[in-house]
């Protein structure tokens, strides 16, 4: 039996428009990941690792070509049905967190699940739930500038897979941490996954942390030049 | 009015003296029958006497329109400052809350990321602005009635005792004029917040 693919990106090209000068960040990416995957895409500065996870995360529209989420092509969407996309599909974790200061490390993980619909009890239990898996139980009513890089880069995976989301992208998720805890929060972001079989793509540097992943892409010039089974 | 009586025509006669002697009396108040037309009466008196007594007639329609008439200039006044308010007000609103959604670009950024729709962002700043309008109308309400009894406690101590009464119905209307001028106010904040770059706010720190 196939498995299930959760994202697909088919001959996809992106183009961005700087002043007079045009860059072409993607020149005909293809690539997939299915149910329970994790992928990471690795190359240089510039050579379009974060668009991939900004077309893939319904943040952006490709100039060419289809993206798939959850079996929607979501390449030609309106700015409101990309939202709903993201809303009940995608769950994000970014390099710097991008925790509501003002919110606790509840109320943060608790927030996508608000804005999903989600009811009070469901919520309050998933939370607590997800906050004892990344080991945060007794950090859960600290609010950002309270808690330590790896502690809010934990409480931002915890958040991300908070409304269960097929797809889980996360850019350089490690890369504002020291290798120590930057592992740690791998290691936790991988085993949620696992669990919960969410598909990861995520973005990352760090060799060590790609190793964690079920299949690395190589990426250059807006290319994928390499991929990596790794068993 | 203790110093003052009504008399007949034909009294008063004997104390209106020509204009070149020391008056007796400088103020008669002709009290006319119901029937009586205000201004025949004012033009027989001011034809028979006008020119010999220096006479200065003024009915009690003339009064009531005078004082009306200089009470309403002064609210002028008050009127305008209360517009030159509403219109600071307003752009103080828009001000605050463009300020307010710039700072929060990157928070803004993250609720979209996570599917908050435009129309939400849109009523999350609105909403904000609303409740900054009623808090400023509520100090308002409570800082108006302090003046209006302190201003009616001074105005006793000269001799004029003005009742103090609250205007329940212009504390109704400003309470719409709060709303809807914290409404004119955010529009353009509002619109602002719903078209943060998503991409540029989320991968930067800071």
């Amino acid at each position: 039996m196939q498995a299930e693919i959760v994202v697909e990106l088919i001959n996809v090209t992106k183009t961005y428009r700087l002043g007079e000068v045009q860059v072409q960040a993607l020149r005909g990416v293809n690539m997939k990941a299915s149910r329970g995957q994790i992928v990471a895409i690795m190359g240089p500065s510039g050579s379009g690792k974060s668009t991939i996870l900004n077309l893939a995360g319904a943040l952006d529209r490709p100039t060419s070509g289809k993206v798939i989420v959850d079996g929607k092509d979501i390449s030609r969407m309106s700015e409101g049905r990309l939202g709903q996309i993201r809303r009940d599909s995608i769950g994000y974790s970014f390099q710097f967190y991008n925790l509501i200061p003002v919110l606790t490390a509840y109320e943060n993980v608790e927030l996508p699940m608000l804005i999903a619909g989600i009811g009070g009890e469901e919520r309050h239990e998933r939370a607590h739930e997800l906050l004892g898996l990344v080991g945060l139980s007794d950090r859960s009513h600290h609010r950002p500038d309270e808690l330590s890089g790896g502690e809010q880069q934990r409480v931002a995976v915890a958040r991300a897979l908070s409304k269960r989301p097929p797809l889980v992208l996360a850019d350089e998720p490690t890369g504002d941490l020291d290798s120590k805890s930057g592992m740690q929060v791998m290691t936790i972001l991988r085993d949620l996954a696992k669990k919960e079989l969410s598909t990861v793509v995520m973005v990352t540097h760090d060799h060590q942390n790609a190793s964690l992943a079920d299949r690395i892409l190589e990426i250059r010039d807006g290319m994928i030049i390499k991929e990596t089974e790794i068993i | 009015m203790s110093q003052a009586g009504f008399v007949s025509l034909r009294t008063t006669s004997t104390y209106f003296v020509p204009s070149n002697q020391v008056p007796r009396a400088y103020i008669f108040y002709v009290k006319l029958r119901q029937s009586s037309d205000t201004g025949i009466v004012k033009n027989e008196i001011q034809e028979r006497y006008g020119e010999s007594y220096d006479l200065q007639m003024i009915t009690i329609d003339d009064l009531m329109a005078e004082v009306n008439n200089n009470i309403g200039q002064f609210f002028v006044v008050f009127d305008i400052i209360v517009y030159m308010a509403i219109i600071s007000a307003t752009g103080g609103i828009a001000a605050t809350m463009l300020m307010t959604v710039n700072e929060r670009r990157r928070e803004i950024g993250m609720l979209r990321s996570q599917g908050m729709s435009n129309a939400k962002i849109f009523l999350l700043v609105l909403a904000e602005a609303v409740f900054l309008g009623l808090v400023g109308y509520v100090v308002g309400v409570v800082a108006g009635l302090f003046l209006l009894r302190g201003v009616t406690l001074l105005m006793s101590t000269t001799g004029l005792n003005v009742p103090f009464l609250v205007p329940w119905e212009r504390i109704q209307f400003a309470l719409l004029l709060a709303i809807a001028t914290a409404i004119i106010g955010v529009t353009y904040p509002s619109l602002r917040a719903t078209r943060v770059n998503l991409i540029e706010v989320l991968r930067y720190r800071g």
